[in-house]
């Protein structure tokens, strides 16, 4: 069954003279466990694309629907704790809580839900992402890098269907983004869960099973790579 | 802890600055409320120990009501000063509300990691503020007291306000400060929950901007140059971060004008008091009264001091200091005014086509007083109109209202010719109801004493008669007739009022047998010291309260300013890495400080002028009718506005001189 649907998503920015169309009608779907990298050129509309999928943003027209759920349907409470428990979000500039320290970071969905924090999962996370040694230290004091794992495993410690990442090696080094994308594609194979990526590395996207090109708000090209 | 509160928390650890001022804003508040419901609490339990009346309870409302009203002053301008600071709090953290929300927060966790901060201050600031509040309360009713105590007058020196600690005042004081702060907290964080997770991750949710919102007037970019225009249109983009500092500016302007003008206009009301320009401590007057009260009018005897003995008194009161005597003869008699002898300002009585009221009114004429006075004051007034000794001397002097009653005009309503009246003397002819008028004599006019040199103590006793000054007592004692109206008049300038109040009561208590009249002995220097110490207790009372509004808005001023600068460090670093000079952003945030200086007196002088207008119709009598504008306050205040905004814009100011471009560029979050 397909984990994630979009269908006819539309995004249209302004209003008469100043329309932007940066969507203009996508439809794909995602099986469980598949990891996919979408590219295109800047402004093509693939950030408009994942901030929708991940119902950060809402559509001009279309559907998402994840998991069996059109997240559009719901309201705003409704979809916040339904994008905290199914969706994990990473952003190419980490967009950490500055005012807590990386393990907090990392619980924060499990927080948010007033659920006491899974000392069992979070270890595992922490051990997953290399992180086990600087918990209690706040984002300030750690690099890039560092930031980048906490992004990851807030993303991950709620086990979500579907993890959303935003050109996630953005900012970082070489060897860091390889380390960023080995931690993904981990979660893609032993959670199995499914892995969207974008990206305009190309290295990184042959690394996905599939890659969908992105042109002026439209899906050009979806081709199976492995 | 649960994570919005956690988050709320570290907040205020992170922006120390920012919070300690909010905290103190919220302890200022606090105290101003539990010192106005203290003082109320006081001012009731006094009420109750003094009025012996049944309407104590209206009493008590009214107090109550005053506390209320004052009380929601404090209210309106703690919400606005607070607020703010949690809009900017608020503000500051866009970015991390867009990443809760991409993560999954609620709008509900979203507003309670703001609340939270507000329940956080609220555990520190109140319980700070209803100490501090308690401490003002107990210190002014101390003051009170002690300025209270200090006069001469004995209904004055009992007055002894209490303190009075009371609950109901203090958990009204703890619910009022709880709930405007958690108001304050709760509609910024409400308004910034609502943006959508995708422009708050941009940054882009908080400020929208128009072309035509950042349109700078032509003249300030004339004036002040490009910095100028910079500034002008930072305000402009800024309008609500400023709001609050120009609100709480302007607000405390509009009360120190007001309250200046009001002090002012007291003081006045006290110099042009009924004796004004007179140098007279003591009054004593002995008038006549019926020997036997039982007696009806008609039949009764009437006793006062003869002439004789009023010399004798004088005599002993001359003693003690200067002394004006004042004899008003009993009887009345008229003389007819022809209207060559009237001047424009002639009393309309005297018109030949007045109505007459009563019988015993006729058009044209005018009661004629005779007072006497003693030797040493007649020789006096004869100077001042210019006419030997020996001279009968027509005061030219007649009090008239304005239309409504409340404004006195004094003029010269005679035309002065050394010409000779005829008196008429009236009285009833027994068993019929008509007045009668009969020749009395003619007296001939020597000299006119003017408005300008009346002496205050003759004009304190100006009805509506008219007033001729006798060179000796044959008058008076010719018209000291069998039915009262006979009074005595001394105005004493004593070296201590106190002492001689109770020397006249000695020297007076052997004529009080009910033989000789009523005495009454008043102490005009303790009225006064018991006006101006009622009208300092008030006034500093109302200044203290003031002051502390402007304290509250000054935490805000001070916040909003400081806060403003340091979230603008990129904008800065831009400007400088383009080639502008640190001198010329300093010189650029100087005169933002001036622009917000001025919007603030563009609100403050005319609400604090209209404020002093309004309370000078309230409280303004005959004496003081015309307004007089406070410049010297208005000018006061609008310095000090400059000198505050300048203080703060340039200590925050000092901080950015050290950064490096660079840095600041590249540096994210907090």
């Amino acid at each position: 069954m397909a984990i994630l649907r979009v269908k006819d998503l539309t995004k249209i920015y302004g209003k008469r003279d100043t329309t932007v169309t940066a969507l203009g009608g996508v439809s794909f779907s995602m099986e469980r466990g598949e990891f996919a990298a979408i590219i295109g050129a800047s402004g093509s509309g693939k950030s408009t694309l994942m901030h929708l999928i991940g119902g950060v943003d809402r559509p001009s027209s279309g559907s998402v629907t994840v998991d069996g759920n059109e997240i559009f349907k719901q309201n705003e409470s409704e979809l916040a704790i339904f994008r905290r428990r199914n969706i994990g979000l990473i952003y190419q500039f980490y967009n950490l809580i500055p005012t807590l320290t990386a393990e907090e970071n990392i619980m924060l969905p499990r927080l948010l839900d007033n659920r006491k924090p899974d000392e069992e999962k979070l270890q595992t996370i922490l051990e997953t992402i290399g992180l086990t040694g600087r918990t209690k230290h706040l984002p300030s004091e750690l690099s890039g890098g560092q930031q980048q794992r906490v992004s990851v495993g807030r993303a991950l410690i709620n086990d979500p269907a579907l993890i959303l990442a935003d050109e996630p090696t953005g900012n970082l080094d070489s060897k860091s983004s390889r380390e960023i994308i080995d931690l993904l594609k981990l979660a893609n194979k032993r959670y199995k869960q499914t892995l969207l990526i974008i990206t305009h590395d190309e290295k990184i996207a042959l690394q996905a099973d599939r890659i969908i090109t992105i042109e002026d708000g439209l899906i050009i090209r979806d081709e199976e790579v492995r | 802890m649960k994570i919005t509160a956690n988050l709320a928390y570290s907040q205020l650890k992170v922006n120390r600055r920012r919070t300690f001022w909010t905290l103190l804003g919220i302890v200022f508040s606090g105290a101003l409320i539990t010192a106005v419901f203290g003082v109320a609490a006081s001012g009731i339990t006094w009420v109750e120990r003094v009025a012996n009346s049944p309407d104590t309870l209206m009493y008590n409302g009214i107090v109550f009501g005053m506390g209320v009203l004052v009380n929601l002053l404090v209210i309106g301008v703690s919400f606005v000063v607070i607020s703010n600071s949690f809009r900017v709090s608020a503000g500051e953290r866009t970015g991390q509300f867009g990443i809760l929300k991409s993560v999954g927060a609620t709008k509900k966790q979203i507003t309670g990691t703001v609340v939270y901060e507000g329940l956080f201050l609220i555990t520190i600031g109140v319980p700070l503020g209803i100490m501090l509040g308690s401490l003002f309360h107990w210190g002014g009713i101390f003051l009170a007291n002690d300025i209270l105590s200090g006069m001469q007058g004995s209904f004055v020196r009992d007055i002894s306000i209490p303190f009075v600690f009371s609950w109901i005042a203090i958990l009204l004081s703890v619910a009022l400060s709880s709930l405007t702060v958690l108001y304050s907290a709760w509609r910024p964080a409400r308004k910034a929950a609502k943006i959508p997770a995708i422009d708050a991750i941009r940054g882009v949710g908080v400020v929208k901007i128009s072309a035509k919102q950042v349109r700078t007037n032509p003249i300030v970019k004339i004036l002040f140059g490009f910095e100028g225009t910079l500034a002008g249109k930072s305000i402009k983009r800024s309008q609500r971060n400023f709001r609050a500092t120009v609100i709480s500016l302007a607000v405390s302007m509009v009360l120190f004008i007001g309250a200046g003008a009001f002090g002012l206009q007291m003081q006045n009301l006290m110099e042009n008091d009924w004796l004004s320009g007179s140098s007279a401590n003591v009054t004593v007057s002995n008038w006549s009264s019926r020997i036997d009260n039982s007696l009806p009018i008609d039949e009764a005897e009437w006793g006062c001091l003869s002439y004789a003995q009023a010399l004798d008194l004088t005599a002993q009161f001359k003693q003690e200091g200067d002394v004006i005597m004042i004899a008003e003869a009993g009887n009345s008699p008229r003389v007819k005014i022809s209207p060559e002898e009237r001047t424009a300002d002639a009393s309309p009585l005297l018109d030949d086509d007045f109505v007459p009221i009563e019988t015993r009114d006729r058009p044209g004429y005018r009661w004629v007083r005779f007072v006497t006075l003693d030797d040493k004051t007649y020789a006096r007034v004869s100077q001042l109109a210019g006419v030997p000794l020996g001279s009968n001397i027509l005061v030219n002097f007649e009090r008239q209202w304005s239309d409504d009653h409340r404004r006195e005009i004094r003029v010269e309503p005679y035309v002065f010719s050394g010409q000779t009246w005829a008196f008429e003397s009236e009285t009833i002819i027994e068993g019929d109801e008509a007045w009668y008028y009969e020749s009395d004599g003619n007296i001939e006019l020597h000299g006119v004493l003017s408005l300008e040199h009346t002496l205050p103590e003759i004009a304190s006793r100006m009805g509506d008669s008219m007033v001729i000054v006798p060179p000796d007592s044959d008058l008076f004692i010719q018209n000291n007739g069998d039915s009262g109206g006979v009074g005595f008049w001394w105005f004493v300038t004593a070296e201590n009022s106190s002492e001689f109040q109770s020397a006249a009561h000695e020297l007076i208590e052997l004529f009080q047998d009910g033989e000789h009249g009523t005495f009454g002995v008043s102490n005009l220097q303790a009225q006064r010291d018991q006006e101006t110490a009622i009208v300092r207790v008030v006034m500093t009372a109302a200044y203290l309260f003031i002051a502390m509004l402007t304290l509250i808005g000054l935490t805000n001023v001070i916040s909003t300013i400081s806060t403003n600068v340091r979230t603008r460090a990129k904008e800065f670093a831009a400007l400088e890495s383009v080639g502008m000079t640190k001198s010329g952003i300093v010189r650029m945030l100087r005169l933002e400080s001036l622009l917000c200086s001025m919007r603030a007196i563009c609100f403050g002088i005319p609400g604090g002028l209209l404020l002093s207008y309004v309370t000078h119709r309230i409280v303004a009598d005959e004496n003081t009718w015309r307004f007089d504008v406070p410049w010297m306050i208005v000018l006061q205040c609008t310095i000090a506005v400059f000198v505050i905004t300048w203080l703060t814009m340039r200590s925050a100011a000092s901080r950015i001189r050290n950064k490096n471009i660079i840095e600041t560029i590249r540096s994210e979050g907090v």
